[in-house]
């Protein structure tokens, strides 16, 4: 089964990254401020059968929402990442 | 010559921060940059009051539009519509929506009392020898326009402008590369913006709700995701919903989690814009892409690879 990942990158922005059984990954989402939407669609995407995966969340880093971090003028989309890595 | 501006998909609760100090709300930049250095006659917001188009979602919104909608008016979005109870009267609607605008007379958003679900939201605006459509999609998952209502398709079918100085406005549009693709159930939308034998009454549509853009020639009416045909034969199609809420990828992951048809004029998933709509006569119009970068901080840039020149 594939996986579904939400985390955050290194801004602390939230994103929604894609595994297949394979290992291979990419990025379906990314630079949002909370992962409330990424959960809405990350289980659209398997409900709308789109995708056969599972879901992934990590936590919060440092307790901290990315809503609270300054937005970083070097934002460049990010490279897929693994929750819990 | 008028200028009108289209942002879509950014507003509400949680949504991306940024500009020139690096705290305010996405949207909040844009529409400070509209106001200060476009010129507008018109501010389309496209749709999706974040997280459910309730009402504190709008009061939201509000402040986000720096307590101003006076330039503004908007279909609504899914979004908008997931506060949907039914009224009295108005039949199942976007209560949060329905009761923002009737509150603020003051903007160009009108809700037509005597009408029932998203009909109420449904208007024209004329600017400069050119009419603006307004349709509400929103609904889109559940009760696809018109929503049973045949008397929807009549009304945009009477009140399209002989010629082709038409632009049809609504969240979802009929093309669109995303996580949520082509939106196959707008088809008897799309075949109202044509005669019968084929030829476009509308010179190009408006839509977000996929939060990136995307820019494709003129389509035909029967095969819209095929190959662009000349100008006098098709409908140029325009989504941009990057307009603060993150960004859907347009590449996916060998297929998979991202559809829709290819834009071939131009696409971008990474960068926050706002479209201009430069309505220079009756016959002409040129579209183009602000691109406010990853944070809005500065002003934008016209992004030349992105402008549409309709002359009709």
């Amino acid at each position: 089964m594939d996986k579904l990942h939400i985390t955050q990158d290194d801004y602390e922005y939230w994103m929604l990254s894609l595994e297949k059984e394979d290992g291979t990954m990419g990025v379906l989402a990314h630079q949002f401020s909370s992962p409330d939407k990424l959960i809405e669609i990350a289980n659209e995407l398997i409900r709308e059968g789109k995708v056969n995966a599972s879901i992934v969340i990590d936590p919060p880093r440092s307790g901290r929402r990315a809503i609270a971090v300054a937005s970083p003028d070097e934002y460049t989309k990010p490279q897929p990442r693994k929750a819990g890595a | 010559m008028a200028l009108v501006y289209w942002f879509a998909d950014g507003v509400g609760e949680k949504v991306t921060v940024g500009g020139p100090d690096g705290k305010t709300p996405i949207p909040t930049a844009l529409i400070r940059w509209i106001r200060a250095n476009g010129t507008p006659a018109l501010i389309i917001y496209g749709g999706d009051v974040y997280p459910s188009g309730n009402t504190k979602s709008f009061t939201e919104f509000f402040k986000q539009m720096d307590s101003d909608v006076r330039l503004m008016c908007g279909p609504p979005g899914n979004h908008d519509w997931k506060d949907d109870p039914d009224m009295p009267g108005a039949g199942r609607i976007p209560h949060g929506y329905d009761t923002f605008w009737q509150n603020h007379p003051e903007s160009k958003q009108p809700v037509n009392m005597t009408k029932k679900g998203g009909a109420r939201y449904e208007h024209f605006i004329d600017l400069d020898g050119w009419r603006l459509l307004f349709v509400d999609t929103g609904d889109y998952d559940a009760n696809p326009w018109p929503a049973g209502d045949p008397a929807r398709v009549t009304w945009l079918q009477n009140n399209l402008r002989p010629g082709r100085s038409n632009i049809l406005v609504a969240h979802h549009s009929r093309l669109s590369r995303g996580r949520h693709g082509d939106n196959d159930k707008l088809d008897t939308l799309w075949r109202t913006l044509f005669d019968a034998s084929g030829t476009p009454k509308v010179a190009f549509t408006l839509a977000g709700h996929d939060h990136s853009v995307s820019v494709y020639g003129p389509r035909s009416m029967e095969d819209p995701k095929g190959h662009p045909v000349t100008p006098d034969k098709g409908i140029y199609v325009v989504v941009n919903g990057a307009g603060g809420d993150g960004h859907y990828s347009q590449q996916g992951v060998f297929g998979l989690g991202v559809s829709g048809t290819k834009p071939d004029i131009f696409s971008d998933d990474e960068h926050f814009c706002v479209t201009r709509i430069n309505l220079i006569d009756s016959k002409s119009a040129d579209v183009d892409v602000l691109d406010f970068g990853t944070s809005a901080k500065n002003g934008p840039e016209s992004i030349a690879k992105s402008v549409v020149k309709v002359r009709l």
